[in-house]
């Protein structure tokens, strides 16, 4: 089916009415129901109609199906002509469907089996339930890509007539010694247990399964024993597995929060069942934890304790049992994120929130490439998915999101799970590039992690709300942090000196703060491209001024505008789009000698040469990649004088803007900038020259090795 | 010649004595009436009460409540696990069974962990579960350390075993307890006992048909550690 007929085919089958209704957020955000099911919905589990609910439908037949495909997709695809249930209700009324069974009794027969004792039903009540195709491919060491129903087509044709149980809840010996003790007819070795419990088991209603208990079960889910009529084991198979109801007196399972991420989409009550038949020694323990609990012994040992206490007595029927670690959740979760990271060890970890386009992602990448052995670096995105930049980063390099994990936590588990990753990582040097989670968990649990590893932050630069507030990291997370910091890294000197100054910071937390000029990314060109420009510029009709950046509040495209508007007889050609903050509005009118371009890739596809220099308007800044750049290129730069940027562009290297936010301030500063081109070229020439000195890769390395290494001495 | 055996004592009951007050009570009667079941037994059994930072009505009640021969060990620790420590210097028993001083046993506990003990003297043994009563109501089953059940990355995330335990004397010689710093954010001192002791190869071992009796009072120091997202404390050597 073509990408085309199967978008309309999706907006056939999909009822908008009703996503409309049920998700009143899609409605008042606006959102086209079908656009909105296809980009976020189906994996929020929302329901293209009424009928498909989509958390049952993913789990239940999309295991297999690539990771893009929604089930709105598989059912008009594949689930449809099947007759597939869309939900748990249509699945149990379809009890009395004998359709499959009878299939699959006539298949078996004609293959010769002697099936005359079996109730044909039993095949879709009880034997596809149990059918665990993990278990089934583990068990039968299947790598090749064969979906569930393959399995169990393999499974019906070829293991089912040798008796082989069909997954890991059908407990053979606990069968026998049941069949046994109930006096059922002998069992016979060659068709073996599996379909002596379908011919007798069933109808004696002998649970194949120690920890499923029918009594607990009934106890526990009032509604079952009101309205299902028929066996509770039944049901449990059908619904109570995946609905996580309760089934054992001797354990109770705390459901964790991102189970539903789990690649194996089972249950906890199927992990939790799976892991157990993976322990047959468990099973004597399980026996010894029931008899105990129905023994004299304790019966005595609570009565003679509630004699001292009566206390005790007070409610014994109303506890949980719990057996760790299955009564808590949060280690579930950890270990699910755990399982996420390939390494065993990770020396050094560098935490970043997401990787869009941004300076500090750029510099998580270059902090990456930087640091010794890459191989034992482990990347860990903590607050979105995003992976924008691959290339930033050596492909040796780990890296792994665990954001999509992380954000189903409440915040004080995801600090105790990445306080937990860097320990049980041996982590010895942890690096924070902008990470949230990172300086929430360094505030949390820093003064504990210092003790066995070294942690450091990046600080770039404080943000400004719009009504001049300074806010951002500098401010939120600097006064706890630092204390526990090895050292606080800062790519200009500005910040520092503010920061210093501001929580009057003594000399031992002031020798933490270190400046490492951010290297740049492109080896320099041998001549600044200045004299290219000059040499070029009789080939273009009017001088052209490159910007690029985000399109957000702090970088001024407003000033860009207006500029433009101040000097018709240059052109601006500008790279950028919003990041932080809203896109730009649409009905903005630019001016005719104003080009906005999409975000640029690499800073040498933009025509530096066939340009006459560089503009960059920001009202607060750290030190910007984008400047270094320019720098490293010899690039002529007119630039707002705020915060870091004086470090690099003076009279000396540039054209300085003092006066931000000042239209004419940056339209002479330009002229002047245009108007000399011997001028032009010397500054160029500097400014090129303090990157090359100042900025170089190689001294960036070895200021980062001396810092490792001062503290190991 | 080992202390024991010249003392001729099996067993070294200590129970450690704070601020628990009335509630101390059950807890002297419980720790006789083991006593009592484990002497008609044949064993041999020293009452070694410590009172760390105690107040008055604590003490009377403990020391009534034991009646006679009990041993007396003051300390001024504020400290659970440090005042365990002084109870097992004070101890003259082969074996040692710490109770907290609200908390009760199974009257077959010091009995059957014995028994056990003969056959794995290198093990620290546990009740089979912990009956979690009051303001909590829990059945908590005590782990095997060497059976299918034990997962050693939890016992980095959480506790398995509490302190009520059950071993050679020498045994809690060789590793005393860490002094507690909460507020650091650090576990309780037991898990990071029960860490120290796996890591060395110790086994914790639960003793079939036995119970212990946990009173869990809100703002107990128990509560105040789960809140905090304490970790435990870490065995790596320390930068």
């Amino acid at each position: 089916m073509s990408d085309a007929a199967l978008r309309a085919a999706m907006a056939e089958a999909f009822d908008a009415e009703f996503y409309g209704d049920r998700y009143a957020d899609v409605t008042r955000a606006g959102a086209d129901p079908l656009e909105h099911y296809l980009a976020y919905g189906w994996q929020e589990n929302r329901n293209p109609f009424r009928e498909l609910d989509g958390a049952y439908y993913r789990k239940k037949y999309l295991g297999d199906a690539p990771p893009d495909m929604s089930p709105l997709a598989h059912y008009v695809l594949e689930g449809r002509a099947l007759g597939l249930p869309l939900n748990r209700e249509e699945e149990l009324r379809r009890f009395g469907d004998r359709d499959w069974s009878a299939l699959v009794l006539q298949f078996l027969q004609a293959s010769g089996m002697d099936l005359d004792h079996v109730d044909g039903s039993l095949f879709h009540r009880f034997v596809l339930p149990l059918f665990s195709a993990g278990a089934y491919r583990q068990r039968k060491g299947i790598i090749a890509t064969l979906s569930d129903n393959q399995l169990l087509a393999q499974y019906l044709a070829f293991d089912f007539p040798q008796g082989a149980p069909p997954g890991p809840l059908f407990d053979s010996e606990w069968y026998s010694l049941q069949a046994q003790k109930a006096g059922l007819p002998p069992i016979d070795g060659r068709r073996g247990l599996f379909l002596h419990w379908l011919e007798h088991g069933v109808a004696s209603r002998i649970a194949p399964n120690a920890l499923f208990d029918e009594a607990t079960y009934l106890a526990r889910n009032p509604d079952v024993a009101e309205q299902f009529e028929g066996w509770a084991f039944e049901h449990f198979l059908i619904c109570g597995l995946s609905e996580e109801r309760r089934f054992s007196p001797l354990v109770y399972l705390e459901p964790n929060r991102t189970r539903a991420l789990s690649p194996d989409g089972k249950s906890l009550n199927e992990t939790f069942l799976t892991w157990a038949a993976g322990r047959p020694a468990g099973a004597d323990g399980f026996a010894g934890m029931a008899a105990f609990l129905k023994s004299d012994r304790i019966t005595d040992i609570l009565h003679r304790a509630t004699i001292l206490e009566p206390k005790i007595g007070r409610s014994s029927g109303g506890r949980f049992q719990l057996l760790p670690p299955w009564q808590d959740a949060d280690y579930a979760d950890f270990r699910a994120i755990r399982d996420l990271i390939p390494l065993r060890r990770a020396k050094r970890i560098i935490l970043m929130p997401f990787c869009k386009m941004g300076g500090a992602d750029f510099l998580a990448g270059v902090l990456a490439d930087a640091l010794p052995s890459p191989d034992e670096t482990l990347v860990l995105r903590t607050d979105q998915s995003d992976w924008v930049r691959p290339d930033w980063f050596p492909q040796k390099v780990t890296s792994i999101d665990l954001s999509a994990h992380l954000n189903l936590l409440r915040p004080d588990r995801r600090r105790r799970v990445l306080y937990e990753l860097i320990r049980g990582l041996g982590a010895r040097h942890v690096y924070n590039v902008n990470s949230r989670l990172g300086f929430e968990t360094f505030e949390t649990y820093g003064a504990r992690l210092a003790r066995f590893t070294r942690l450091y932050a990046y600080y770039f630069c404080s943000d400004q709300t719009p009504d001049g507030c300074e806010v951002g990291y500098p401010v939120s997370y600097f006064a706890t942090v630092l204390p526990h910091l090895q050292a606080a890294l800062f790519d200009n000197a500005a910040l520092p000196a503010r920061l210093t100054n501001r929580f009057a910071l003594p000399a031992g937390q002031v020798n933490k703060l270190q400046v490492l000029y951010s290297p740049a990314l492109n080896t320099p060109p041998e001549t600044p491209l200045v004299h290219r420009q000059v040499e070029s510029k009789s080939g273009r009709d009017r001088p052209v001024l490159l910007w690029a950046g985000r399109l957000d509040r702090q970088k001024r495209f407003d000033l860009v505008v207006e500029i433009a508007r101040a000097m018709p007889d240059i052109e601006i050609r500008c790279w950028g789009r919003a990041v932080l903050d809203a896109p730009m509005d649409d009905s903005v009118e630019l001016p005719d000698n104003l080009v906005l371009n999409p975000a640029f890739e690499r800073f040498d596809e933009l025509p530096l040469r066939n340009s006459d220099g560089w503009l960059y308007t920001s009202a607060w800044d750290g030190l910007p990649n984008v400047l270094i750049e320019a720098g490293a290129n010899g690039l002529p730069v007119v630039a707002s004088a705020v915060d870091g940027i004086p470090e690099l562009l003076d009279e000396d290297t540039g054209w300085p803007v003092t006066e931000v936010g000042d239209v004419q301030a940056y339209v002479n500063a330009i002229r002047n900038m245009l108007g000399d081109d011997a001028e032009r070229v010397a500054r160029a020439e500097r400014l090129y020259q303090r990157v090359v000195e100042r900025h170089a890769g190689e001294l960036y390395r070895a200021r980062l090795a001396e810092l490792e290494e001062v503290e190991n001495g | 010649m080992a202390e024991h055996l010249e003392s001729g004592v099996d067993i070294s009951v200590i129970i450690t004595g704070h601020r628990e007050r009335l509630l101390a009570g059950p807890t002297a009667r419980s720790a006789r009436e083991a006593v009592a079941h484990a002497e008609a037994r044949g064993l041999a059994c020293e009452i070694v009460l410590v009172l760390d930072r105690s107040d008055g009505l604590t003490r009377e009640v403990l020391t009534a409540g034991i009646g006679e021969g009990v041993r007396i060990v003051e300390s001024d620790e504020g400290d659970p696990g440090q005042a365990r420590n002084h109870g097992v210097a004070a101890a003259r028993g082969r074996c040692a069974a710490f109770l907290d001083g609200d908390d009760l046993w199974s009257y077959n506990w010091l009995t059957a962990a014995w028994q056990m003990a003969q056959d794995r003297p290198d093990a620290i043994l546990h009740s089979t579960c912990n009956i979690v009563f009051g303001d909590e109501e829990n059945l908590w089953w005590h782990v095997d350390s060497e059976g299918p059940f034990f997962d050693p990355d939890y016992l980095d995330w959480a506790n398995y075993w509490d302190a009520m335990s059950f071993a050679p004397t020498s045994l809690y010689r060789r590793f005393p307890f860490r002094r507690n710093d909460l507020s650091l954010g650090f576990g309780h001192e037991d898990w990071h006992w029960n860490c120290l002791t796996h890591a060395a190869g110790v086994p914790h071992k639960p003793v079939p048909e036995t119970v212990h009796f946990k009173r869990r009072r809100k703002g107990s120091q128990m509560s105040v550690v789960s809140d905090s997202g304490a970790v435990v404390w870490p065995l790596e050597p320390e930068t």
